[in-house]
């Protein structure tokens, strides 16, 4: 007797999409989904950008290039860029020191100092701001005025752009298996070299963001600088003040002129972060 | 430069890891470390390297007492189970390392790292960076970096376990004959008996931190000390109350043998894997080349005798 005949089964044409495929073939990076992206960009982003480059050129670019170049608007540049930039390398340095301490050790109170680096972001800048001054202004309990200088600034922007370093490069540590540095040890590397020539290396990307968001955010500080500046106009004026007096005093097409400054001047910065970033991670 | 080891123990906290390991490596052997997961087998190599501290015992480098020299004052050479590159260099920035440690001439590093990246067949890839690199190039590329220091001892770290089957294995042929032809002492770590009895004059099999057995790969197959020895060096099969190997069974045509019958026959290749149920109930596998089963003609449900080949 013959054996039945069995019709074999119709092979699926394609597999069954599991995983990132399914999720990627949802519809989440349909065209649809990515006009509303761009709409919601434009919304929050180019709209009120557009509004302020219209306004800054209002009367044209004579009056933009008057205004933005007023004396007094290079001395608040020029403080907040000094400031700024030694806001972010102290962060670099301090904020790859907190992020080792907090992956690589362990002590007590280890998860709350954790959770405490963010607070600088989660506290209203004007109470750092009325901090600071409490602490270094004028009636100083520990004796020592910062008020209208530069190093009292730096310290506020210090306070509110930690998080970013730490943030940024925690991560990376975390991630790290050290092998690197084992074999630079035995290829008899010391370990001053072994972190300058292997481990810096490989968090620079991190730290250079890190630094490169500290000094955006910082160029915009308004409320944790504007009590310890004392904003004296030509001397301790920071550019987010600069701009909030011109706009308090009737003159909005000046203090959209400066602000379009600024804003150059951040996207430059960030611009260059992100080429430096880039090449540091060639080859990788 | 042969590697003494005198009484070392180690614990991690509590936990005992290596208990009094007494051994010799041989100058010039290549000795494998064999041993399954958590034998302590990586963790010894790493403290010849100077990698992991010592609690107790000597480390002994051809008579000079290395207990406790820092790893980078050994003059080891370490390969790392993920190779370790240095991935912000290039293949021949890492290859240079150690010879730049060591304030080597310009025109000196040049020619080394060149003649290295010859001897490991990576002489096209000197620019690139080691993600552009396969597993395969960038465990040689390790490779050359470790020797570039001129070590007295090489030391690898289950360097072919990330690599597929094929690459693995003309890699594990290539080191061989490298070792063979450099004549460095080498210590490798595995946790693949194959891998082990492939390439080594020497193993040592490690388990519980503690030394099972040493020896020739031949003599110790042949000759285990113990049941764990035995079970890991290859299949074991239960006959007649003892663990035998299967290729040691055979079928007879005398009644000097067990009867049984044939309860499975699997065919792997040349070999043929033909399981056999006995009288009382116990089972055992009998390793045939394909040839002997054809010309017994197994078949499923055919009564066997089963004797230990002489």
């Amino acid at each position: 007797m013959a054996p039945n005949r069995v019709t074999p089964p119709t092979l699926p044409t394609q597999p069954p999409r599991t995983g990132w495929l399914r999720w990627r073939s949802s519809g989440l990076f349909s065209p649809g989904a990515q006009g509303a992206t761009l709409l919601f960009y434009s919304l929050v982003v180019l709209v009120p950008l557009t509004a302020l480059f219209s306004s800054a050129f209002t009367h044209g670019w004579g009056v933009f290039w008057r205004d933005a170049t007023a004396t007094e608007a290079i001395h608040a540049y020029r403080l907040t860029i000094v400031c700024s930039l030694a806001g972010a390398a102290i962060n670099a340095v301090a904020g790859l020191a907190i992020a080792w301490v907090l992956v690589c050790d362990t002590f007590p109170g280890k998860s709350l100092i954790n959770a405490l680096i963010d607070l600088p972001f989660a506290l209203p800048t004007v109470v750092a701001g009325v901090t600071f001054y409490t602490l270094y202004g004028p009636l100083s309990p520990v004796h020592l005025t910062l008020t209208g200088t530069w190093v009292g600034i730096t310290v506020a922007i210090v306070f509110v752009t930690l998080p970013f370093t730490v943030r940024s490069v925690q991560p990376v540590l975390e991630t790290m298996t050290f092998s690197a540095e084992a074999a630079a040890a035995t290829l008899g590397a010391s370990g001053v070299r072994t972190f300058f020539t292997i481990t810096l290396p490989t968090l620079s990307p991190a730290i250079i963001t890190g630094a490169g968001l500290a000094f955006a955010r910082a160029m915009g500080e308004y409320g944790s600088v504007v009590f310890i500046s004392n904003n004296l106009p030509y001397h301790t004026e920071v550019a987010s003040s600069y701009i909030y007096s011109l706009a308090s005093s009737q003159n909005p097409v000046a203090a959209a002129a400066t602000a379009v400054a600024m804003l150059l001047m951040a996207l430059v910065a960030l611009t260059a972060v992100s080429v430096t970033s880039r090449r540091l991670v060639r080859g990788r | 430069m042969s590697i003494s080891l005198e009484h070392l123990s180690k614990s991690f906290g509590t936990e005992p890891v290596l208990t009094d390991i007494n051994d010799v490596v041989p100058d010039g052997s290549l000795t494998a470390l064999l041993g399954p997961s958590g034998s302590g087998k990586s963790t010894l190599l790493r403290m010849i390297a100077g990698l992991e501290t010592v609690d107790q015992g000597r480390i002994v480098l051809h008579g000079r007492d290395v207990t406790h020299t820092p790893a980078r004052r050994r003059n080891i050479g370490f390969c790392f189970q993920d190779y370790a590159p240095f991935y912000q260099l290039s293949v021949f920035d890492n290859i240079a390392y150690g010879l730049k440690v060591r304030r080597t001439a310009k025109v000196d590093i040049e020619r080394e790292v060149r003649e290295l990246l010859a001897l490991v067949r990576l002489e096209a890839f000197a620019d690139r960076y080691p993600r552009q690199l396969s597993g395969g190039q960038r465990q040689r590329m390790a490779l050359a970096r470790a020797l570039a220091i001129k070590p007295e001892v090489l030391l690898l770290d289950e360097p072919f376990a990330a690599l597929d089957a094929q690459v693995g294995g003309e890699l594990r042929q290539w080191v061989r004959s490298l070792q063979h032809d450099l004549g460095i002492t080498t210590l490798l770590v595995t946790h693949n008996q194959a891998e082990a009895m492939e390439v080594a004059d020497r193993v040592v099999i490690l388990n519980h931190g503690r030394i099972e057995q040493a020896g020739e790969p031949s003599a110790v197959y042949d000759n285990p000390v113990n049941h764990f020895v035995r079970s890991f060096l290859g299949p074991t099969t239960p006959f007649n109350g003892v663990a035998v190997r299967p290729h040691d069974l055979t079928f007879v045509d005398s009644t000097e043998g067990v009867a049984g019958v044939v309860a499975d026959v699997i065919r792997l290749g040349f070999e043929v894997r033909v399981v056999v149920t006995f009288g009382d109930d116990t089972t055992s596998w009998v390793q045939l080349t394909h040839e002997e089963a054809q010309r017994r003609s197994v078949t499923l449900g055919q009564p066997v005798t089963v004797a230990v080949r002489r």
